[in-house]
């Protein structure tokens, strides 16, 4: 495999969804947490795959995002805003072409009783597709 | 928290079946036997591998079902809050997804070695 980065991948999703204005956390709650906001965590990346003239060239990696808010329209709200910038495949990362991000699966908000005051967590998965370069 | 894995799913496999009969089902029967121990055993390794799991969840990864499709997954609550993260367990962590994921992929490659018998 040509290898590409996680760490610039993960780098460049933080900074995509900053650059729409969301306040995000990068695997961790944001230093300045004020609600609503979001937290990226690098989830998994499956096996990579390609073709004979690359056998590992390209690759999936799966990303959590959770929306925090502290009512459900707030946390749903981020959601929704963080859904729609996720499915836009515009990244530039060095070392691999994204070629699609797509929704896979969300949990659309839920309230977290386990702390206090409670706060509402939708907890959603996004798969990017990308080829090394 | 479980995953389900199906050989139904496959088109290709399936025109196959009804064209080879019993030793084509046979083999893909075993592949998808294979796949699921192996999600099985990944998945509790995987989750005997956090600090924050106690070990009841490593022991209680279970696969069900019969016929064409198996279930891998867990009744123990911890497997949810591992999964998707809570303020006691920290972020989430991909203890079932990423093993059913990486076997999924190999059960695809054997049932296309066994669409070729």
């Amino acid at each position: 495999m040509s290898g590409y980065s996680s760490r610039l991948l993960t780098d460049a999703i933080v900074a995509w969804l900053q650059g729409d204005g969301v306040t995000v956390g990068d695997g961790e709650k944001p230093a300045a947490a004020a609600f609503p906001y979001a937290v990226v965590y690098a989830f998994f990346t499956p096996p990579p795959t390609g073709s004979i003239v690359g056998e590992d060239s390209d690759a999936e990696a799966v990303y959590r995002i959770h929306s925090v808010g502290s009512t459900r329209q707030q946390c749903q709200w981020l959601a929704d805003k963080v859904n729609a910038r996720m499915r836009v495949a515009a990244l530039t990362v060095a070392g691999l072409t994204v070629m699609r991000m797509s929704d896979d699966g969300r949990q659309p908000g839920e309230r977290e009783d386990n702390v206090q005051p409670p706060i509402w967590q939708a907890r959603d998965q996004y798969r990017v597709f990308l080829t090394t370069t | 928290m479980s995953v389900t894995i199906d050989i139904r799913d496959l088109t290709s496999l399936a025109s196959s079946l009804s064209r080879a009969g019993d030793k084509v089902e046979r083999e893909a029967r075993k592949a998808l036997d294979g796949a699921a121990e192996v999600i099985r055993n990944e998945a509790a390794a995987t989750a005997r591998s956090y600090p924050q799991a106690t070990g009841k969840l490593a022991g209680n990864v279970q696969v069900t079902g019969d016929g064409d499709a198996r279930q891998v997954g867990s009744t123990v609550r911890e497997g949810w809050y591992l999964a998707n993260g809570s303020p006691n367990t920290g972020g989430p962590r991909p203890w079932l997804d990423a093993p059913a994921e990486r076997g999924a992929q190999q059960l695809g490659e054997e049932l296309s070695r066994i669409d070729l018998l």
